[in-house]
C-alpha cells in the first residue's frame, strides 16, 4: 500500500519535472545569463558594475524609466477601474451580453501594429486626421496628439487601453458571475443600497480577480514595447516621450541602425526585472490582507460591530 | 495503472524530444517561408560535405530572398526566388554545390550571428562594423596567395573606397585592426529627390549638382506655405531620423577618423571631441536642420506626413529621407515610369568643403569561422563578388537601390542606367572615408531626434552633441578597460 502511494507521488514529481526543466532552461538560465552579460563588455570580459554606472548616468535611460512608470500608472489606473465598471454593467444587463462581449473583445484580437497604424491615421496632426477633423466641427484647433511630446504618452496609453480593455472586462465579468446571488438577497433584507452592495459585496468577492488583473496589467504595462515601436520606431520620438525601458533594451541589443551595446541592454533588462518584481510585490502586499477572497471576514466583521 | 504507465512513457518521450530538438547537428537546415521571418533554406543531403552531385557543398547565407519568385508592385520587376538564384549560382560556379539559406533583413544581425555561431553556414555577410571578428575568418592570407583576387589587383577589381573599407577598423576590436573579413558586392549610394512640379508652381529655380546643403534648405524654406497655384499647403522639405546624421558630413561637422591602433586611449580628443564645443560647422549643421524641420509636415518626429510623396497630390518639395526615397525612386526608374521620373528628380547629397558626403555602406561576403571547407568558401566568395553576371543578378533582383562595388561596370546591366552611373561615380569621388564613426554617430542620432521634435536650439544641440560624444568616448573606454 505504502509502495503504491510512494509510486503515485513519484509519478507526480516526474510529471512536474517537465515544466520545471522548461522553466530552468527557458527562464532561469536566460535570467542568470542576462545578469552575467550585464557585468561584461562587448567581448565578454568581466567589468564589474561599469555597465550599471553608465546606465544610471544615461539621461536617455532615466527618461525611459520615468516614461515607463508614468505610462504604466496611467494605463493601469484607467484600464482596471473602467474595465471593472463596464464588466458590472455587462453583468447587469439581461439581453445582448454576448454581443457586447464580442464588441469589447474585437480590438483585442487585432494586432498592436494594426491598431497603432489605425491610430496614427486617426490622430494625424493636421486636419487630415479624423479626430482633428471632428474637433474642427466643434471649433477646436488641430492637436498634435502622438507628435507632441506633451501629449504623446497620454495618446498612446489611450490607444493601448482601447485595444486591451476587453480582456480585463472579460476577466472581471467571469469573476462577477461567480458572486453568489444569496449575498445580494441577504443584503437586500438588511436594507443595503446599491452602492453598499457594490462596495461590501461585489468588490470583495472579485478581489482575487482584481489581484490577478492588477498584477498582469502592471507587468504588461511595464514591458510596453510593441505600441511605442509601431508609433515611433527605435527613436521613441517625439523628443523621446515614447521611449520605454523595453525600447531601450531593443535598441541596444537588436537594432541594425544604432550602436549595439549588449552590456547596457542586459543591465537595463535586470533593472526592469527588479522594477517589475518590486511593483508586483507592492501589488501583492497591498491586495493581500488575509481576506479569504470572498469578502466574508470583512463583510462579517463590519456587520458584527 | 495503465494510465499511469502511459503518462510516464509520454513524459519521458516529451522530455527526450525537448532535449533532442535543441541538439540539431551542424548540417541541419530549417525550412520555412522567408516572408514569415524565419530562416529559409534548400535542404541538402550531405555526406562528408559532398552534395548529391558529388561536388563540395558550400552553404551561403543571403538576406531577404523569398522562397518563391515575387513581383515588385511598383517596378513590376520579377524577383527570382531562392531556388532560381541557387541554380544561377551553380551555373556560374559549377565547381561547387551552392546551398543558399535566406534570412530576413529585419533583425538580420542576430539571425546571422545565430547561423554563424551554430556552424550552419560557410559563407556569411555583413555591412558595417558588426561583431565580425568573432564570426568570420581573416582573408589576409588568401589575398596574399590567390592568383585571381589578391592585394595587387584589389584596386583594379573594386572602386577605391571599397578597397579601403575591406580593412576592418573598429574601436571595439582594436586587435583586429586592418584585418580583412569580407569582399564587397554592392554599396549604398543615397539620393535626395525633389518635386519639379512644385518648384515650377512656386517659381523657384531647381537645384543643381553644385547646390550646397544650406542652399537646399533655403529653397525648402521658400516653398513652405500655401502653394501660389493650387492654394494647397506645401512643405518645403521632409526629413527622417534614420541616416539623418550623415548630413553632418555635408557640413564638415564631423571628421574622418584615422588610427593605426584603433585604441580609444590613443584618440586625440582635442581633434575629435573638444572641437565640437566651439565648432561653427556643428552649429551651422544644427541651425540648418532646425530650419529644415520647420519646413516639414507636423508628423515628422514620428516619421509620418510624407504619405503623398510620389503621388499626384504630393505636397513636399524636397524629400531628404534618403532611407526610403532612393529605393522607391529607383523602382520608378526601372519601371520606366516617365511620368514619375519626369516630375520627381534625383539629386546627389551635397558634399562639404572636404568633398565628402554620405553613408559608407557596403554589403560584403565572408568566410565563417566554422566553415567546413574555408578554401571552398573562399573560391565561392571570390566568384560572388567579382563575377559581373552574379553581381548583376543580385542587384537586379534583390538590391535595386544599391550599386556595384566593382570598378569595371561594363558587364553589369544595371549600370546602363544613367542614374546608376552617376551614383557609382559619385561614390568613387565623394564617399566618406573613415576608420570608425560610432563615437559621433550615436550621440548625433540622439540629438537629431530632439531636433526633429523641435526641442533644442542650435546652441543647445551643439552642447548636447559635445556631451554625448564625450560620454560615448569615456564610457566605451571604461567598458574596454582602456
Amino acid at each position: 500500500m505504502k509502495f503504491t502511494k510512494a509510486r503515485k507521488i513519484l509519478s507526480w514529481y516526474l510529471l512536474l519535472a517537465i515544466p520545471l526543466v522548461g522553466t530552468i532552461v527557458f527562464n532561469i538560465y536566460p535570467l542568470l545569463r542576462t545578469m552575467g552579460t550585464s557585468l561584461e563588455n562587448i567581448k565578454g570580459t568581466f567589468i564589474g558594475f561599469t555597465n550599471y554606472k553608465i546606465l544610471f548616468s544615461n539621461a536617455e535611460f532615466r527618461k525611459d524609466v520615468i516614461n515607463t512608470l508614468y505610462m504604466a500608472l496611467l494605463g493601469v489606473g484607467f484600464n482596471v477601474p473602467i474595465a471593472f465598471v463596464i464588466a458590472n454593467m455587462l453583468n447587469n444587463i439581461r439581453k445582448g451580453k454576448n454581443i457586447y462581449k464580442v464588441v469589447f473583445l474585437l480590438p483585442m484580437i487585432m494586432s498592436m501594429v494594426t491598431v497603432a497604424t489605425l491610430f496614427k491615421y486617426l490622430l494625424m496632426p493636421n486636419e487630415s486626421g479624423i479626430v482633428n477633423y471632428l474637433l474642427g466641427y466643434l471649433g477646436i484647433s488641430p492637436k498634435l496628439w502622438l507628435n507632441d511630446a506633451s501629449s504623446a504618452r497620454e495618446s498612446l496609453v489611450a490607444m493601448a487601453i482601447w485595444k486591451g480593455i476587453g480582456y480585463n472586462i472579460i476577466l472581471f465579468f467571469a469573476g462577477l458571475q461567480g458572486v453568489s446571488k444569496e449575498l445580494y438577497e441577504a443584503a437586500d433584507i438588511d436594507g443595503a443600497n446599491e452602492w453598499n452592495k457594490w462596495i461590501y459585496i461585489t468588490i470583495p468577492c472579485v478581489k482575487n480577480t482584481f489581484v490577478f488583473v492588477l498584477i498582469t496589467s502592471s507587468i504588461a504595462a511595464l514591458k510596453r514595447f510593441t505600441e511605442v515601436y509601431a508609433i515611433s520606431g527605435e527613436t521613441g520620438n517625439p523628443a523621446g516621450a515614447l521611449g520605454t525601458i523595453m525600447l531601450f533594451i531593443y535598441k541596444n541589443s537588436f537594432s541594425t541602425l544604432n550602436y549595439k551595446d549588449e552590456g547596457q541592454a542586459a543591465a537595463a533588462s535586470v533593472t526592469l526585472f527588479l522594477i517589475i518584481l518590486v511593483v508586483t510585490l507592492i501589488n501583492y502586499i497591498v491586495t493581500n490582507d488575509k481576506d479569504d477572497g470572498y469578502g466574508k471576514k470583512k463583510f462579517g466583521r463590519r456587520h458584527n460591530k | 495503472m495503465k494510465k499511469k504507465l502511459i503518462s510516464i512513457i509520454l513524459s519521458v518521450m516529451l522530455t527526450a524530444s525537448m532535449v533532442l530538438s535543441g541538439c540539431g547537428g551542424n548540417n541541419s537546415q530549417t525550412a520555412g517561408n522567408s516572408g514569415s521571418g524565419e530562416v529559409t533554406g534548400n535542404n541538402t543531403e550531405e555526406k562528408n560535405n559532398k552534395g548529391t552531385s558529388g561536388k563540395e557543398v558550400v552553404r551561403v547565407v543571403v538576406p531577404g530572398i523569398s522562397e518563391d519568385a515575387t513581383i515588385d508592385p511598383i517596378s513590376g520587376i520579377e524577383k527570382k526566388g531562392l531556388g532560381e538564384f541557387e541554380a544561377f549560382l551553380e551555373e556560374q560556379i559549377p565547381e561547387y554545390d551552392i546551398n543558399l539559406v535566406s534570412i530576413p533583413w529585419d533583425g538580420w544581425i542576430q539571425k546571422m550571428e545565430t547561423l554563424v555561431t551554430s556552424g550552419e553556414v560557410d559563407v556569411g555577410f555583413y555591412t558595417n562594423q558588426e561583431a565580425v571578428p568573432g564570426w568570420y575568418q581573416d582573408l589576409t592570407e588568401y589575398l596574399k596567395k590567390d592568383e585571381e583576387v589578391n592585394f595587387d589587383n584589389l584596386g583594379q577589381l573594386f572602386i577605391d573606397p571599397a578597397v579601403y573599407y575591406t580593412k576592418y577598423n573598429s574601436f571595439n576590436y582594436p586587435e583586429s585592426t586592418g584585418q580583412i573579413f569580407g569582399l564587397p558586392m554592392t554599396m549604398a549610394s543615397n539620393i535626395i529627390v525633389y518635386d519639379k512640379q512644385l518648384f515650377e508652381e512656386w517659381g523657384v529655380e531647381e537645384p543643381t549638382d553644385d547646390t550646397t546643403f544650406t542652399e537646399l534648405v533655403a529653397l525648402a524654406e521658400k516653398m513652405t506655405g500655401k502653394n501660389p497655384v493650387t492654394g494647397q499647403t506645401n512643405y518645403g522639405g521632409y526629413l527622417f531620423s534614420t541616416w539623418m546624421e550623415w548630413y553632418a558630413i555635408s557640413y564638415d561637422a564631423v571628421k574622418p577618423y584615422k588610427s593605426d591602433t584603433m585604441l580609444l586611449s590613443d584618440m586625440d580628443t582635442d581633434e575629435y571631441v573638444e572641437y565640437i564645443k566651439d565648432s561653427p560647422e556643428v552649429l551651422n549643421f544644427f541651425t540648418d536642420m532646425i530650419r529644415l524641420v520647420d519646413c516639414c509636415p507636423e508628423g515628422v518626429a514620428t516619421g509620418s506626413g510624407n504619405e503623398k510623396f510620389f503621388t499626384e497630390d504630393n505636397d513636399i518639395a524636397i524629400n531628404f529621407d534618403t532611407n526610403n526615397v532612393g529605393a522607391n525612386y529607383m523602382k520608378y526608374v526601372y519601371a520606366q515610369n516617365n511620368e514619375m521620373t519626369d516630375r520627381f528628380v534625383p539629386l546627389m547629397v551635397p558634399t562639404g568643403k572636404n568633398g565628402m558626403e554620405g553613408f559608407p555602406e557596403f554589403f560584403r561576403f565572408s568566410i565563417t569561422k566554422a566553415a567546413k571547407n574555408p578554401d571552398a568558401a573562399w573560391e565561392v566568395i571570390k566568384k560572388l563578388t567579382t563575377t559581373p553576371e552574379i553581381v548583376d543578378f543580385y542587384l537586379t533582383n534583390y538590391a535595386q537601390d544599391k550599386v556595384t562595388a566593382l570598378a569595371d561596370t561594363s558587364k553589369v546591366s544595371m549600370m546602363d542606367y544613367e542614374i546608376n552611373k552617376k551614383r557609382h561615380d559619385y561614390q568613387i569621388k565623394a564617399m566618406f572615408v573613415t576608420d570608425d564613426y560610432w563615437f559621433w554617430r550615436t550621440p548625433l542620432q540622439a540629438v537629431n531626434n530632439q531636433i526633429l521634435s523641435k526641442q533644442l536650439t542650435a546652441d543647445a544641440a551643439r552642447e548636447e552633441f559635445y556631451k554625448g560624444v564625450s560620454d560615448w568616448v569615456n564610457n566605451t573606454k571604461a567598458q574596454l578597460g582602456q
